[in-house]
This record gives structure tokens, C-alpha cells and sequence, in this order.
């Protein structure tokens, strides 16, 4: 036995039970002949049995209703896995193809006829209706004879006086 | 679900998603979890809070699960490496039950009266708590996490070992040294004093 040998790092796991036989053995032996050491392993031992004294705790009800609401919904992992699986990406890679192909089409029909100019002609005569009245009666065609007719009532006036 | 399977063969059928298997699970072991992160936070809120986040981490990881390692040593080591961390992250800052608990939290044990027990008796366990409490804010976070799984879970030494990932000698020191620490504060509140020797009355 090693006299040096500090016994007292021994009484916990001792009165655990965690001590092999040998060293058990070796430490009730010491405890036979040292009074300080007996008293230690007392006041421990009496320590350990009052944890059995301790109030206990009681989980909440909610907390079993939050894990289990928790665990009931798809993981972010879950969630990208589920995006990525071929029963989403078919339908989805066939529905944005339809779509480029559907702005394609719509596209080349509007590039075939000058839709932008005709919208400005038609905005041009709505805003200057009065002046295509006159442009009726004078049997002129065209926008670029607006201007002339929107003036006639300048020459009209001017002869007036 | 077999009516009397064994954690082990819970956690098999959790890694396949059987929720049911999962709730079984949850219900007989959660009582353990919570009182193991209430050792860390200081209060059964919060300590509530730790529990779901570590069961929901065990639901998550069953599929690593493996058969051959007890299940409570498992189950523990989650529960040990997330209080760790959240503790050493700070977003979780262990209650001192010294003062008066904060506004809006759920009681802490000690203000709650056990269930059974006389008010002499009552009054001896929340002293006791009080005591223990004071002994495990001195404590090392290992110290406390060994202390708990041992006295508080019955865990044998190996266990805690595997738990806390290191050899059962550093166990031995850390619950040695856990246990005597409150050995001292439990003769100071018998003798009426704090454990360096001044009055707490």
C-alpha cells in the first residue's frame, strides 16, 4: 500500500460502489485505522443520502405538446429533399418550359405587326378629335395634315375682320 | 409498436419515423432531461425550453442511433453537449435562486411544495435545494453535468463517462469533487453558516 496515498479521493467513488474489489478492500482497511478518514466517509455517505431528499421536478404538459407538434413537421433537410424529388421537378420543368415557349410565341406575333405605332396613332387622333372632325369635312387623310387643318380656324378668324 | 419494447427497439422504429415510438420514448425519459438542463439554467422554463430543442435533436439524429450503445448514455450525451453549449454561448445564464425569480417565469422547484411531503419536510427540501443549488453554482460545468447524471439520474460511472466523453478516472475526480462541495454547503446550512465560516441567518 502507498502510504502517500490520498484515500479521501477514493470515499466517493467507494460508497458509489464504483471501486474495484481490490482497492475497496484496501480503503476499509484504512478506514479501520484512520478516524479522520472514517468520519469524512460518514458525512459523504450521509450527503449522497439526502439527494434522495430533493424536491422533484415535473415536466409541464405543454412542453410534451411542443416537442411532439415539433417533430411532426418536415425538417429543413426534409423540406429541400421534398423539393428536389423528380415527382416535383418534372411537372414544375414542365410548366416553366410551356411558359417560355408560350413568351416566345407571343413574342414573335407581336414583333410581326408595328402594335407601338398604331397605339400612338390612335392615342394622337383621340386626344385631337376635334381637329379630325375637320380633317372629315376638308377630305384630307393622313396625321401629317393635322396641323393644317387644326390652323384653318386661325384663317378663318384672320379674315373675319 | 410492441408494447413493452426497450428504448433500444424505440429508437429503431424512430429512425424509421414512427412518431408513436418517438412519444413513447419522450414520455418515459423526459422527466430526466428536464431536471438534467435545470441543473444548468436554473429555472424549469428555461429548462423546458433545453428539453424540447434536445428531444427534437434525438428525433432528428435516431438514424445514427446505434443498438449497441445504451440508450440513456445516448440520450445524455446530446443532452450534455447542448447544455453545454447553450451555456457556453450565454444565451442561457444560469439563474442564481438566491433572489426572487424573475417576473413571468414559471416557479422554479423550490417555490412549488412538493408533492406529499409535510411542511416540516417541505421546508427541509427547499433548504436542501437552496444548499444544493448554492454548491452547483461553484461547480465546473462538467462537475455539474457529472454530478446531476449521478446523484439525480442514478447513471453508473461508465456511463457519465460516455456521456461526457472522457475516462471514468476524470469522472471519479469530478463527482468526488462535486460531492464534497456540497457535503460543505449542506454542514453550513445545518450549522447555520454559510460554508467559509459566515452567518446566513
Amino acid at each position: 500500500m502507498n502510504p502517500a496515498r490520498d484515500w479521501s479521493e477514493e470515499l466517493t467513488a467507494y460508497i458509489d460502489g464504483e471501486l474495484d474489489a481490490e482497492t475497496a478492500q484496501a480503503l476499509e482497511a484504512q478506514l479501520a485505522v484512520d478516524p479522520a478518514l472514517k468520519a469524512l466517509e460518514q458525512q459523504l455517505r450521509k450527503t449522497v443520502a439526502m439527494m434522495a431528499l430533493m424536491p422533484a421536478l415535473e415536466p409541464s404538459a405543454a412542453l410534451r405538446r411542443a416537442v411532439l407538434n415539433k417533430v411532426a413537421e418536415p425538417s429543413w433537410r426534409e423540406r429541400v429533399v421534398s423539393l428536389l424529388s423528380v415527382n416535383r421537378l418534372v411537372p414544375a420543368g414542365m410548366v416553366a418550359a410551356a411558359g417560355v415557349a408560350a413568351f416566345l410565341v407571343v413574342r414573335g406575333h407581336d414583333s410581326s405587326a408595328p402594335g407601338g405605332v398604331e397605339n400612338e396613332e390612335q392615342l394622337f387622333v383621340a386626344q385631337n378629335m376635334d381637329v379630325v372632325e375637320d380633317l372629315d369635312l376638308v377630305g384630307l387623310d393622313g396625321a401629317d395634315d393635322f396641323e393644317v387643318v387644326a390652323r384653318l380656324h386661325e384663317l378663318n378668324e384672320g379674315k373675319t375682320p | 409498436m410492441p408494447v413493452q419494447a426497450d428504448d433500444s427497439q424505440l429508437m429503431e422504429l424512430v429512425a424509421k419515423g414512427d412518431r408513436h415510438a418517438f412519444a413513447a420514448l419522450f414520455d418515459r425519459h423526459q422527466g430526466s432531461v428536464v431536471r438534467f438542463c435545470y441543473r444548468f439554467v436554473g429555472t424549469q422554463a428555461r429548462a423546458e425550453e433545453l428539453a424540447q430543442d434536445i428531444f427534437v435533436k434525438l428525433f432528428r439524429v435516431a438514424k445514427s442511433y446505434q443498438p449497441s450503445a445504451k440508450f440513456k448514455t445516448y440520450l445524455f450525451r446530446i443532452a450534455t453537449n447542448h447544455c453545454l453549449n447553450e451555456v457556453r454561448r450565454g444565451d442561457f445564464k444560469r439563474e442564481q435562486l438566491e433572489g426572487a425569480t424573475m417576473s413571468g417565469e414559471t416557479p422554479s422547484v423550490l417555490e412549488r411544495e412538493p408533492g406529499g411531503l409535510s411542511p416540516d419536510q417541505a421546508l427541509e427540501g427547499r433548504e436542501l435545494e437552496k444548499a444544493v443549488e448554492r454548491a452547483m453554482g461553484n461547480m465546473s460545468e462538467r462537475e455539474r453535468a457529472a454530478f446531476t447524471m449521478c446523484r439525480f439520474e442514478g447513471m453508473a460511472y461508465r456511463e457519465i463517462a460516455e456521456s461526457l466523453e472522457a475516462s471514468e478516472s476524470a469522472v471519479k475526480s469530478l463527482i468526488h469533487r462535486a460531492t464534497v462541495q456540497v457535503m460543505q454547503h449542506v454542514e453550513a446550512l445545518q450549522a447555520g453558516l454559510s460554508p467559509n465560516g459566515r452567518s446566513v441567518a
